[in-house]
C-alpha cells in the first residue's frame, strides 16, 4: 500500500501465516418493537416504515484508493457467497494502470504528466483484470451475516501483497464502516452500493473504499472445447449434470465455448503433452487471458502419458510459460472390462458419458489450481480410487458424486484469483495457508462445555469396529446451550482418525434423524452421554492395519449465528491379525464398503455387508465385536422378514462387546418385544450381568435392571 | 493391472530429507489393488504423488499417476525394508516401512 506505513499493523515477510482465529459473532441488532395497534387515540408521531438491509450475494467490484496516493488506485472484486450460517467473503485487487501524457508545450519542456486510466465499467458485470496487475487477497473476517435495520456494517478484512512468482506478504488488518448510498451511474442495483473510509489496527484512516454490487456469480470463465473428429466433446453426464450446473454449484458463470471439431491428428496414434499445447495455441479462438479467464479442453482419441486425461500445462511442458491454460482428454481409451469398473467395463471412454465428463471436469479442476481429493467420491477424486470404492448395490459410475467437495468448493469461491485463473501461478502452488483463506464463519470454541471422549475398549482387534464413549459437560456455573444429543445420527458428531503413518481419515454421519430439538438447555454440572461405532468413513476403512491410532471426535451445532465447537480425543491400539482365519475375516470387513451401511441401516438387501459381517460373526476373534451388530439386524423385521429374536439371543452373550449405547437399545428392543419370552429372558440376562459388571452408568443400568 | 510385488504394499515413511525429493510425499501407502495413497506434512500440502495408480513394469520400474494425471515411470528398487526411488532428473528418496 502507498500510504504512511507507520500506523500499519506488523507484517512478517515470506512467512506462513498462522490459521486464523475464531472470530466473535458479528452484534446482530435487535429488531424494534413491534408498532401499537391503532386505537382510539392518534400516534404521537409519524411512523417510519421497517427497512431491513443484507449484503446481497454475489461478485462486488470494488475500489480501493489509499490516502496520499493519487496516482495509486486498486480495483478488483469482492465475493459474497450467501449459506445457511450467513456470509462468507473474500476479494482481490489489482493496481489501475496509469499512462503518461506528452509534455505540456512549453520552454523548457516539461516531464511527461501521469494519468490515471478510469476503472472497469461496472455494466459488464465481473470485471476480468490484467494479471501483472495483481497485488492484494482481501481475507474477510468480518462482515454482515445476516441484515440490519441501519445504514451500514463493518467490513474487516486483512490485506496479503502479492509478488510474483508466488510470494504473499500480510500487510495488516482494516476495517472499513461501509454505508449504504445511491451507486453512481452504470451499475445494475442501485440500492446495492456502499462506501466507507478504511482504518488500520490503531484506527487511523488510510484510505477509502466502495464497494457495488455487478452479479449473481462469483467469478465467470469460458470454457473452449476443441476436438479431433473422431472424438466426443464431453457435454454432460448424460442425466442432467453438464457444464452449467457444475460451475453453478460453486457460483461461477461459464460459457462454453464449443469450437473447432476437427483438430488435425498428429503424427502416430496418440498425442504427446507438447502436441496438445501446441494445439491449444493453434487453435483456441482467443488468448488474451488478462481480458477473459478461457480455459480449454482438447478432446483427442489418445494420449501418451495416461489412459484417460491430463492437465498437461504445468511445468516443462508449458511451452509458454503461461501455466493451466488447457487440459486434455481421450476418448479412445478402453475401459478395461472388469471390476471395479462396474456398469462401463469394456466400453469406449468417449462413450460412457458419465466417466468421460467427470474427467474433463475433474482436469479443468486442475486448470483452476485443485489438487486431489479423496475426501468425497466428488470430481477432484481420481477415477480409480471411485471405481474401486463401487460396491454390488452401487457400482462404478453410479457412485460418483456429482460436486466439488465442500473444501474444494471453498477454494473454487474463496482462492485469490492467481491460484484459480489461467495463467496465474503454477500447478501446485495453490494453498489455503499461504495466503490464509478467507474464514467460513463465525466458529466459536465453548468455553465451559468439554467432551471426553474414551474408547470402550484400549485395544481391538484387526477389522473389528471402534466403540467410542462421548460425554459433553457442562463445566460452568451457569445452564448453557449445547446438544441434547450426541448419536451419529443427529449430525452434530464428526471427526477425524489418524492411523501410525499419519494418514488422516474422517468420518461423518451417514444417516440423518431430524429432531426437532437437537440442541437445548444443559444445566451446570449436566452431561450428555453417548457412544459411537467407528468402522468407515469417506476415505475406506479408519482402521485398515494394526497399530496406534489417534481419534478426534468433533461436535458442532448452530448457537446465535454462529457455529459452536468442541473437541475431544482419544487414542486405541488395532493389534494385528492373530491367524490366517482371522486375517481373512478382517479383509473381508474391511473390503466390503456396505459393511457400516449395513452396521447403520440393518435389513436385508445389502448383502456384500451382510455377508462381510456374517464371516466376522463366525471367526471366533472377531465375533464378540460384531455379533451385537448381526443381532440388532435380525431383531428387527425387514419386509416380509419377521423379527428372529431367538437368533439374536443366541448371538449375545458374556464375551459380546456392547458399548453402553448398545446395551440401552438392545434393553429397550426387549422391553419392546417382551421380556416375557425365552430369548428376551436370555437377553436381559445377559444385559443384566453386563451392567453389573460393566461401568455402564446410572441411566442405561436402570433401564436394564428394570427388565 | 500389471504385475503385483506383494513387498511394495504397506506404509511407507520418507528417509531423510533433500531438496530434489521435497515434492514427494512423506509418507505413502501402496495398496495390494493397485492404488497408493501419498501425504505431506501438514496436510494439505502439495506432492506430486498425492493419489493415483502404481504399475510395476518390469524389476525395476514403476509407473505412478501423478498430481496432474501424468503416469510417469520411476525406477525403484526393495531391500531390507527400504524403498528406494529414482526420478527422470535422478534424485533418489527413500522410504523405510512404517510399522
Amino acid at each position: 500500500m502507498n500510504s504512511d506505513t507507520t500506523n500499519l499493523g506488523p507484517y512478517s515477510e515470506g512467512a506462513l501465516p498462522p490459521l486464523p482465529d475464531p472470530v466473535p459473532p458479528f452484534p446482530e441488532p435487535s429488531l424494534p418493537q413491534p408498532l401499537p395497534q391503532p386505537g382510539p387515540q392518534p400516534l404521537p408521531f409519524p411512523v417510519p416504515p421497517i427497512h431491513l438491509r443484507s449484503v446481497r450475494c454475489g461478485c462486488y467490484l470494488i475500489n480501493y484508493s489509499p490516502n496520499g496516493s493519487p496516482l495509486v488506485r486498486y480495483d478488483g472484486t469482492l465475493r459474497v457467497e450467501c449459506h445457511s450460517n450467513g456470509r462468507t467473503a473474500s476479494g482481490d485487487l489489482y493496481q489501475r494502470r496509469i499512462i503518461f501524457l506528452p509534455p505540456l508545450p512549453q520552454l523548457p519542456p516539461g516531464p511527461p504528466r501521469p494519468v490515471i486510466l478510469p476503472g472497469p465499467n461496472p455494466a459488464a458485470g465481473i470485471p476480468i483484470l490484467a494479471r501483472n496487475s495483481y497485488r492484494y487477497y482481501l481475507r474477510v473476517t468480518q462482515i454482515l451475516e445476516h441484515f440490519t435495520v441501519g445504514n451500514s456494517f463493518t467490513l474487516g478484512f486483512e490485506m496479503y501483497r502479492f509478488a510474483a512468482p508466488n510470494t504473499w506478504t500480510n500487510e495488516g488488518a482494516f476495517t472499513a464502516l461501509m454505508v449504504w448510498i445511491p451507486a453512481p451511474a452504470g451499475y445494475p442495483s442501485s440500492g446495492d452500493y456502499l462506501a466507507g473510509n478504511v482504518k488500520n489496527s490503531a484506527g487511523a484512516v488510510v484510505g477509502r473504499l466502495t464497494m457495488g454490487w455487478v452479479s449473481e456469480y462469483l467469478r465467470k470463465i469460458t470454457v473452449e472445447i476443441d476436438r479431433v473428429s473422431a472424438s466426443e466433446s464431453p457435454l454432460n453426464n448424460g442425466s442432467g449434470v453438464d457444464w452449467k450446473s457444475v460451475f453453478d454449484g460453486v457460483g461461477w458463470d461459464v460459457t462454453i465455448d464449443e469450437s473447432d471439431t476437427n483438430v488435425a491428428e498428429p503424427s502416430g496414434d496418440s498425442w504427446s503433452d507438447a502436441e496438445m499445447h501446441q494445439a491449444l495455441l493453434a487453435r483456441r479462438d482467443a488468448s488474451d487471458l488478462d481480458a477473459e479467464w478461457r480455459y480449454h479442453v482438447l478432446a483427442v482419441r489418445l494420449i501418451d502419458s495416461t489412459p484417460r486425461g491430463i492437465m498437461y500445462d504445468s511445468g516443462a511442458t508449458d511451452s509458454n510459460n503461461v501455466p493451466r491454460e488447457g487440459v486434455g482428454i481421450a476418448s479412445h481409451w478402453v475401459i478395461p472390462n472388469a471390476d471395479p469398473w462396474g456398469l462401463v467395463k469394456g466400453m469406449r471412454f468417449g462413450t460412457a458419458a458419465a466417466p468421460y465428463f467427470r474427467t474433463a471436469v475433474h482436469e479443468l479442476g486442475h486448470g483452476h489450481g485443485l489438487f486431489h481429493n479423496t475426501v468425497d467420491n466428488g470430481f477432484m477424486n481420481t477415477t480409480d480410487v471411485i471405481a474401486s470404492s463401487g460396491t454390488a448395490t452401487t457400482p462404478f459410475p453410479n457412485n460418483i458424486l456429482w460436486s466439488f467437495a465442500p473444501d474444494d468448493q471453498k477454494r473454487l469461491r474463496h482462492y485469490p484469483d492467481v491460484f484459480v485463473r489461467p495463467g496465474g501461478t503454477a500447478f501446485g502452488t495453490a494453498s489455503t495457508t499461504t495466503p490464509p483463506i478467507t474464514p467460513t464463519d463465525v466458529m466459536v470454541e465453548i468455553d465451559g462445555l468439554e467432551l471426553r471422549v474414551s474408547p470402550w475398549l484400549a485395544s481391538i482387534p484387526l477389522g473389528a469396529p471402534v466403540r467410542v464413549n462421548v460425554e459433553l459437560i457442562n463445566t460452568s456455573g451457569e445452564s448453557m446451550f449445547a446438544p441434547s444429543t450426541l448419536g451419529m445420527k443427529s449430525g452434530l458428531v464428526r471427526g477425524t482418525v489418524v492411523d501410525p503413518s499419519g494418514t488422516l481419515r474422517t468420518f461423518a454421519p451417514l444417516v440423518l434423524c431430524v429432531e426437532e430439538n437437537p440442541v437445548g438447555s444443559l444445566d451446570p454440572g449436566q452431561s450428555i452421554v453417548d457412544s459411537i461405532t467407528l468402522l468407515r468413513g469417506g476415505q475406506g476403512p479408519l482402521f485398515p492395519s494394526s497399530g496406534v491410532y489417534s481419534i478426534t471426535v468433533e461436535v458442532h451445532w448452530g448457537s446465535g449465528g454462529a457455529e459452536a465447537t468442541v473437541t475431544g480425543k482419544t487414542s486405541i491400539i488395532v493389534t494385528p491379525a492373530v491367524d490366517e482365519a482371522h486375517s481373512e475375516a478382517a479383509l473381508k470387513v474391511l473390503s466390503a464398503p456396505d459393511a457400516l451401511l449395513t452396521l447403520v441401516l440393518g435389513g436385508d438387501h445389502l448383502t456384500d455387508g451382510i455377508e462381510a459381517i456374517q464371516s466376522a460373526v463366525e471367526n471366533p476373534v472377531l465375533r464378540p465385536h460384531f455379533a451385537y451388530i448381526e443381532a440388532k439386524r435380525l431383531a428387527k423385521p425387514f419386509w416380509e422378514r419377521e423379527a428372529d429374536p431367538e437368533a439374536a439371543s443366541e448371538l449375545i452373550d458374556e464375551s459380546t462387546v456392547m458399548s453402553p449405547a448398545e446395551i440401552e437399545k438392545a434393553a429397550r428392543l426387549v422391553e419392546a418385544q417382551g421380556a416375557d419370552s425365552a430369548a428376551g429372558q436370555s437377553i436381559a440376562e445377559t444385559l443384566k450381568e453386563k451392567v453389573r459388571t460393566l461401568d455402564v452408568g446410572d441411566e442405561v443400568r436402570g433401564i436394564v435392571d428394570s427388565l | 493391472m500389471a504385475e503385483r510385488h506383494p513387498q511394495i504394499v504397506g506404509n511407507w515413511d520418507k528417509v531423510g530429507r533433500t531438496a530434489c525429493d521435497e515434492m514427494y510425499p512423506d509418507s505413502i501407502r501402496f495398496q495390494d489393488n493397485g492404488l497408493y495413497f501419498g501425504l505431506k506434512d501438514p496436510p494439505g500440502t502439495f506432492t506430486q504423488w498425492d493419489v493415483g495408480t502404481y504399475e510395476i513394469t518390469g524389476s525395476e520400474r514403476i509407473n505412478i499417476s501423478t498430481a496432474n494425471d501424468a503416469i510417469v515411470t520411476y525406477r525403484f528398487a526393495i531391500s531390507d525394508d527400504i524403498l528406494t526411488f529414482v526420478d527422470h532428473y535422478d534424485c533418489q528418496f527413500r522410504y523405510r516401512r512404517a510399522g
